[in-house]
This record gives C-alpha cells, sequence and structure tokens, in this order.
C-alpha cells in the first residue's frame, strides 16, 4: 500500500528535470490501451442506457442527462475500426471537457491512472494520414504495456467536427 | 378160526338124529301098513324089512358121511399149516422191513430235527440283523426328521434345522433389500438434497456477481476521485493516494470474487457429477432389489417346498421302519415252533419205537415153534 502511495511521486520526480509530469488516465478499448490527459476528463460514469437521438450518425449512441446537462455520447470503436462492440459490467463512459462542452466516449474499461512526462511520450510513426492516427498524440511505455496517447485538440477537433457535420448534414 | 370140536358136536347130533327120523319113519310105516293091511301080516313083516332096510342105508350114509368128515378135516389141516408158514414167513419179511423203514424213518426225523433247528438258527439272525438294520434305518429317519423339523431342540440341539435355515435366509434377504429400499430412498432425497445445494450455488453466484459490480463501482469511484485529486493539483496528492487505495481494495474485490466464482464453479460440477450419480444408484438400486427380492422369496418357497416334501418322506420311512421292525419280530415270535415241531418229532420217534416194540413182537411170533401135531376131532385117535 505505501509502495503504492509512493509511485505516482516516484514515477513524477526522476522525470520532473526533462518536463513536467502529467497525469493521464488510461483506458481500454479493444486490445488496445489508450491514455488521455487527466485534466480533460470530467468524470467516469458506469455505461448506461442512452436516450437515442433520430437521425444520429452511428457513432453517436445518443445523449445522457448529466446533473442538468445533456452529455453526447459518443462511440469511439466503431470509429477506431476495432471489431464488435459489446457492453458489460465493465463498458464505462468517460466525459471530457473539451473546451467547454461535455462530452462522453465509450471504452471497454477504465484502468489506472498514471504519471507520463512529455519525454516519456514518443511519437507516433508517420504510417499514413488514417483517421486512426489523426487524434494520436503519441506512445508511451510504461513497464511492459504500450499506452496510445489520444491527442486532445485533435480529438476535440474530430468530435466538434463530427458533431457539427452531424449537425449540419440535417439542416 | 375153526371151531372143530363144536362141528364134531353137530355132526354126532345130526346122526342121532338121523337115527331117530329112521326110526320115526320106519314106525310111521308100519303103522301106516297096519291100517291099510289089518290082517295081513304079510305087509307088516314087509314093512319092517323096509324099515330096517332103511335103517342100514341110514347108517351107511352116515358112516360115509364120516369118512368124508375125516379128509376133510385133513385137508383143513393141512391147508392151515400151509396158511401158518406163509403167514410166518410174511411177519418174518415185514419184521425186518418194518425195522428197516423204522431206522431210515428215525435217521430222516433226526436229520429233520437238525435241519430245522440249523434253518432256524440262520433264520433267526438273520431276522436280528433285519431287525438292526431296520432299527438303524428309523433312527437315522427319525435324526434326519427331527433335524429338519422345527422342533430340534429336544434332539440335535445345536444343530440349525433346515426351516431355520430358510427362515433366517428370508428374513436376512428381506432385511438387505429393505436396507436398499432405504438407501435407494436416501439416494432420492440426496438428489433433492443436491439440487437444492445447486439452487444455493446459483444464488451465491448471483450474490458474487453483485459483489463484482459493487467492486466495479467502486473502482469507478476511486477513478473518479483520482481524477478529481488530479484536478485539485497538488493539494489533491494525499487524496489521489487514498483514491489508489480504494481502488486496490475494489480490484482485490474483484479477483477474491474471481477466484471465489471459480471454486463455485467447481463445486457446482462436482454436485452435478453426485447429483447424477445418486440418481443412477437410487432408480437402479431400487428395481434390482425389488426383483431380487421377489426371485428369493420364489427360490425360499420351493426350497421349503422340497424340504418338507423331504420330511414327509422322511416320516413315512420311520412308519415304515418300525413297520419292518414289528413284523421282523413277530417272524422271530413265530420262529419259536421249533420247540413244538422237536417236541412232536420226538413224539413221532416215540410212537416209532413202539410200533417197532409191535413188530419185534410179530417177529417173536414168526419164530415161536409151533405145534407138530395137525389138529384132531373129538374123539379121534391118533
Amino acid at each position: 500500500m505505501n509502495q503504492g502511495l509512493q509511485a505516482p511521486a516516484v514515477v513524477a520526480h526522476p522525470m520532473a528535470p526533462a518536463g513536467e509530469a502529467r497525469e493521464f488516465l488510461t483506458f481500454t478499448v479493444g486490445q488496445e490501451e489508450y491514455a488521455i490527459d487527466i485534466l480533460a476528463v470530467r468524470e467516469i460514469r458506469g455505461y448506461e442506457r442512452v436516450t437515442s437521438i433520430a437521425h444520429a450518425p452511428a457513432f453517436i449512441k445518443g445523449v445522457i442527462a448529466l446533473r442538468g446537462a445533456s452529455v453526447p455520447i459518443v462511440e469511439l470503436r466503431p470509429k477506431f475500426e476495432l471489431g464488435a462492440v459489446r457492453y458489460d459490467a465493465f463498458t464505462v463512459v468517460i466525459i471530457l471537457n473539451l473546451t467547454g462542452r461535455s462530452v462522453g466516449i465509450v471504452a471497454d474499461a477504465v484502468s489506472d491512472v498514471v504519471a507520463l512526462t512529455k519525454a516519456e511520450i514518443q511519437p507516433a510513426p508517420a504510417l499514413s494520414n488514417a483517421v486512426s492516427t489523426r487524434c494520436i498524440a503519441g506512445l508511451a511505455a510504461t513497464g511492459d504495456r504500450m499506452l496510445i496517447v489520444m491527442d486532445i485538440e485533435k480529438l476535440t477537433a474530430s468530435v466538434e467536427m463530427a458533431l457539427t457535420d452531424e449537425r449540419a448534414v440535417p439542416a | 378160526m375153526i371151531t372143530i370140536k363144536g362141528e364134531i358136536v353137530n355132526i354126532s347130533a345130526a346122526s342121532g338124529w338121523a337115527i331117530l327120523g329112521g326110526c320115526v319113519a320106519t314106525a310111521g310105516v308100519v303103522a301106516a301098513q297096519s291100517l291099510l293091511f289089518p290082517t295081513d301080516l304079510t305087509p307088516s313083516a314087509v314093512a319092517l324089512a323096509v324099515a330096517i332096510g332103511w335103517a342100514g342105508v341110514t347108517v351107511s350114509m352116515f358112516r360115509k358121511r364120516e369118512l368124508d368128515e375125516t379128509t376133510k378135516w385133513q385137508a383143513l389141516n393141512a391147508e392151515t399149516d400151509d396158511l401158518i408158514a406163509q403167514t410166518r414167513a410174511l411177519l418174518a419179511a415185514e419184521a425186518s422191513e418194518f425195522k428197516a423203514q423204522f431206522d431210515a424213518a428215525r435217521v430222516e426225523l433226526s436229520r429233520v430235527q437238525s435241519l430245522l433247528s440249523e434253518a432256524i438258527e440262520k433264520l433267526l439272525a438273520s431276522f436280528r440283523n433285519m431287525e438292526q438294520a431296520s432299527r438303524r434305518q428309523q433312527e437315522l429317519a427319525l435324526s434326519v426328521v427331527h433335524a429338519s423339523a422345527d422342533d430340534s431342540g429336544h434332539r440335535g440341539g445345536d444343530r440349525v434345522s433346515f426351516e431355520q435355515f430358510i427362515d433366517s435366509t428370508t428374513e436376512t434377504f428381506g432385511e438387505l433389500v429393505d436396507k436398499t429400499i432405504a438407501n435407494s430412498k436416501s439416494g432420492m432425497e440426496l438428489v433433492e438434497r443436491m439440487d437444492e445445494i445447486s439452487g444455493e450455488v446459483k444464488s451465491v453466484q448471483l450474490i458474487l456477481e453483485e459483489i463484482e459490480g459493487i467492486a466495479n463501482q467502486t473502482n469507478l469511484l476511486a477513478l473518479n476521485a483520482a481524477i478529481e485529486a488530479a484536478r485539485a493539483g497538488e493539494v489533491g496528492r494525499g487524496f489521489a493516494v487514498v483514491a489508489d487505495e480504494v481502488r486496490n481494495l475494489s480490484v482485490r474485490t474483484s479477483q477474491f470474487s474471481q477466484e471465489i466464482r471459480q471454486r463455485i464453479a467447481k463445486v457446482r460440477t462436482s454436485v452435478a457429477a453426485a447429483e447424477t450419480a445418486s440418481h443412477g444408484m437410487a432408480s437402479e438400486d431400487m428395481t434390482t432389489a425389488l426383483r431380487a427380492k421377489v426371485e428369493v422369496a420364489d427360490a425360499m418357497r420351493s426350497v421349503q417346498r422340497l424340504n418338507r416334501a423331504m420330511s414327509d418322506a422322511l416320516g413315512e420311512l420311520s412308519k415304515i421302519a418300525a413297520q419292518v421292525e414289528r413284523d421282523v419280530n413277530a417272524a422271530v415270535t413265530s420262529l419259536q415252533f421249533r420247540d413244538m415241531a422237536s417236541q412232536l418229532v420226538s413224539h413221532v420217534t416215540n410212537r416209532l419205537a413202539a410200533m417197532e416194540g409191535f413188530a419185534d413182537k410179530a417177529a417173536e411170533i414168526a419164530v415161536r415153534p409151533l405145534r407138530t401135531q395137525p389138529i384132531k376131532r373129538k374123539g379121534e385117535r391118533s
């Protein structure tokens, strides 16, 4: 317990000279583990029934009511082209604060909170301008696992675009 | 026998009567002549002469008769002598024959007696043997009967009778079958209990799911706490640690829950196997035991019938043996005629001896000296 208690400090401290250590929330979608800046996360919720919206595209699951505000829920998994989508006890919704508005993304599971420095995050190999690489900030290796670090701004843009586009299309 | 004297008397009486008759006849003739010829003497003389003549004839006739008698006597004597000689010869022959026959009869009688006593001895011995054998047979039959009968108490006390054996076997088997049926029922109850256990295990699994849900939610809460802590920056560092601990707890809870789930799954498998096994046991045992019970009951009944038949036969045998013994005893009693036969044979011997005495006397008569003179008439000169 004490080791666990020391862990974030140990991780953060040596990295301090190379850059400020930031905390990331990691979650799994499919076989892969993703990391997202924890400051962008508003909260994590268990998956619950969403209210579907008529004529919404496939990756917009619907909306949920969150403390008086309705929050759209985006299903990233079809977008990532990661096969069949399943909903179970581990399925979670991560509510993100994206430049003033809340968007929920569906993940298979949340796993951890890790501290990463900028140095630890390697840039993603330039494969192509495929959709899957658009929102990726880089890759981080912690221990025996590889984390895909998401670029919040690009993700925001992507989500915003999707939302505005989809909003625009029916109009 | 010829009464020679009497004849002689008769003959003389006859000649006396003849003379008298002659005289009377003469007198008669004279009287008749005097009646016919009263004056003439001649006829009287003639008559007298006739009378004298008549008398002469009569005397000569008597004379002649006397001669005839003598010759007759002589012949008679000769005949008698001859007869006597023959009789004596016959008597002598008869006496010797009788003696021979008596001897033979005596020998044969003694042989008969010895044969009889020998045969009777043998008969007695064999009858005694027969009686012993019969008694032995009876004893054997009785012992078997008593051994197989219910009340073996007063004979072979330590021997278990066949009936008892059958009874105890039937009883034991009945108990066995009852036990088996009881076991089957217990097996059925076991199956029910197993079902109940399965239900309980299922509900435990549901509870486990609940626990896992709670652990999951705790995890989420901890993560949210961590997020809040991160947002609070340095101030929230301690809170982040607490949140981390809470998350660890939830993870451990999940791990335990998983472990319990695995164990419970194993328990369910085992219970299902036990249920199948006990169900099979319960159903199979029941039918087999019931069939076996019926079969054994049949078998025991037939064995009992056999035993009863055997017992009856032995009883009959015993009775027959007793009858044989009685008969043999009667036969032995009957064999006591030997004494009577022996007595009778001795009587016969005595009689034979008596008869032999008579024969001896006859033989004596045969050899006794005879008179030399022939039998004479009365007044006859020798």
